[in-house]
């Protein structure tokens, strides 16, 4: 009987994802809520977020447990889901653009170079719009420097050359954040400098930068929306694409410059988060098919539920603050290698 | 309606790679592209297809220059079946199809239920029904060529362009797919395809174009230009054309195996044999 339903389930898969994805986002969610050093009951959190939301006055105020749930807790729960939602996203879309599902923000040198822009909007103790302007101007370069180069190689270029492109930039702008972070060596911002690079929710507190992100998020997933057919044909090459009648050269920008987007603010706010634009859309489209309009949605959810349960992990693991890029790297490695596996040599 | 091209010189960069071509294609017209490898023709194609600008020359697609169409309006009545082994990303059969509406739905616009009824409609029409929810890289290659076929239909052209249709099928698919053109020609489809088996031209072709190497170039109605003087200087190698008598006749192009050896003794390669 419950294997039944099962089958009938996998028989859906989209709703069915949706649907497990939602769930373990909102259970996750209440957990983290709940769980810290601070501890709070489910029965607690629920009663003290009525009583935030309808204002009871009868129920007994308890200023501690708000200030831990709305001034600590939820910026960054809301952080986390924001950046995974983001940094899968944009994988996903990088992948369809390049018609290559190796490719995603890290291994393009997006993270990296828009490391850059923002370290050095850091140690020169700019405001954090202009640390987001900066990370996004070098997430750009990195971008475009990874396409000419490929392009110069010429035409008939396997998928490897853009990984191995994408290698190159990638580490010489990891060059130029050691550079930076050399300089910066005698300056209070080291520590600060490592620690951010290094990925971390830590830093939610600072409600702004949370709410920049969620605009940047909005604009870029919006752009990423409504461009979501036209990149569909695009996988079968920018001449076929161009002969169905879509506009390729402005699909190329639209998507660039939102996926950057994303990939810069995410960044901009909590370093280096890897793995997960590249595994996130990797594991969905194996699980529900290449349709960027089904892959775009889906790919946010599980982005969101992955960087989630990476920051609970952190908070779980070790005491004190465990920066998240370390976590998600340590899962994200061997589950990629697993989704390989079974995926066998078809690519989804 | 009429798509043509007048003297276009085409190439990469600066290089020309064929000189002074002209075409003419009208309406329910299929003329057919002949060539030995390497002359040109995925060059003159891709020009064509406004993929690359000519050197010199226009091409002209119902009365305005072909690049001066926004995509969308061209895709409207020019569409492009490009030979394909199999696609990065297995996209099922009928999201392929619906592909070739995006020229109707718009750019920030999705599939309507009316587009998704006629991209079935033509699955159905080539007897692909079958194949629908079947992923696009898991067909064999006489279905992805029918495939590509349905999705540049769904753009309802005027015009169709292909690139070695038959290249690499079967002998039954190789006869699905030349049957097909000539009945999507019967209903008013101008077409142009590239092949490499001057048999095919006899089969389906209303006239042909010949490019060789050395700029040799013929175009004109099949009795003109697919001769065997014009196919011989072309290919380099002596070819004959035989006029078989059944039910109906049909001509085919033969060459034997000497034949190589032959005209390469004219060009005074081999003195001494």
């Amino acid at each position: 009987m419950v294997s039944e339903r099962f089958k009938n389930l996998k028989a859906y898969p989209v709703f069915s994802l949706a649907l497990f994805g939602s769930l373990g986002l909102i259970i996750l969610f209440l957990f983290s809520m709940g769980h810290g050093a601070y501890h709070l009951d489910l029965s607690r959190v629920l009663g003290i977020t009525l009583n935030k939301l309808l204002g009871n006055p009868t129920f007994p105020q308890d200023i501690n447990a708000e200030v831990v749930l709305f001034k600590l807790r939820l910026p960054r729960i809301i952080l986390a889901i924001l950046v995974g939602g983001a940094l899968a996203s944009a994988g996903a879309a990088y992948q369809c653009l390049f018609r290559n599902p190796m490719v995603a923000p890290d291994i393009l040198g997006v993270s990296s170079g828009a490391g850059v822009g923002a370290s050095l909007a850091i140690m020169w103790g700019l405001s954090s719009i202009a640390i987001e302007l900066f990370a996004f101007a070098g997430g750009l370069i990195a971008v475009l420097l990874v396409m000419g180069v490929t392009r110069s190689l010429g035409p008939n270029r396997s998928l490897v050359t853009m990984i191995l492109v994408g290698v190159v930039v990638s580490s010489l702008f990891a060059a130029f954040g050691s550079l930076i972070k050399y300089l910066s060596a005698s300056t209070d911002n080291l520590a600060n400098l490592v620690l951010w690079l290094m990925g971390s929710f830590a830093h939610a507190g600072d409600i702004s930068g949370v709410g920049v992100l969620f605009f940047c998020s909005v604009l870029g997933v919006g752009t990423l929306v409504i461009s979501g057919w036209s990149l569909n044909t695009l996988s079968f090459g920018e001449e076929e694409a161009l002969a169905m009648g879509v506009d390729v050269f402005r699909l190329r920008i639209l998507v660039i410059f939102a996926s950057t987007l994303l990939t810069a603010s995410s960044v901009a706010l909590c370093g280096l988060i890897g793995w997960v634009g590249l595994i996130v859309p990797h594991l969905v489209r194996f699980l529900v098919g290449p349709n960027f309009t089904v892959l775009l949605p889906l790919s946010y959810l599980i982005g969101a539920l992955f960087t989630l349960c990476a920051d609970i992990l952190v908070r779980l693991l070790l005491p004190g603050e465990m920066p998240v890029g370390i976590v998600t790297s340590i899962i994200g490695a061997p589950l990629f290698i697993y989704i390989l596996w079974r995926s066998h040599s078809a690519w989804h | 309606m009429e798509f043509s091209a007048l003297n276009i010189t085409c190439g990469y960069g600066k290089k020309a790679v064929i000189k002074d071509f002209s075409l003419k294609l009208g309406a329910s017209e299929v003329i057919c592209l002949l060539g030995p490898n390497g002359v040109g023709k995925t060059t003159v194609f891709k020009t064509l297809m406004g993929f690359l600008r000519p050197l010199k020359g226009t091409v002209i697609l119902n009365g305005y220059e072909l690049r001066e169409i926004k995509p969308v309006k061209r895709a409207r009545l020019l569409a492009y079946v490009p030979q394909r082994e199999s696609s990065v990303f297995s996209f099922t059969v009928q999201d392929v199809v619906l592909m070739g509406r995006s020229a109707y739905f718009g750019f920030f616009q999705r599939p309507s239920k009316a587009d998704r009824d006629l991209a079935l409609s033509v699955l159905e029409r080539l007897g692909l029904s079958g194949l629908k929810d079947r992923s696009f890289s898991s067909l064999s290659g006489g279905e992805r060529q029918l495939v590509l076929i349905a999705r540049a239909l769904c753009q309802e052209p005027e015009f169709l362009l292909l690139d070695e249709p038959t290249s690499s099928l079967d002998f039954h698919n190789q006869l699905r797919v030349l049957s097909l053109i000539k009945e999507l020609a019967g209903n008013g489809l101008g077409i142009l395809m590239t092949t490499h088996m001057p048999d095919h031209v006899f089969m389906c072709g209303t006239s042909a174009a010949i490019l060789g190497k050395d700029g040799f170039c013929a175009i004109g109605p099949l009795s003109e230009v697919m001769t065997v003087e014009k196919l011989s200087r072309a290919y380099g190698i002596e070819i004959k054309i035989f006029t078989l008598n059944g039910n109906g006749s049909f001509k085919v192009c033969r060459a034997k195996m000497d034949s190589l050896a032959y005209v390469a003794k004219k060009d005074g390669l081999y003195d001494q044999s």
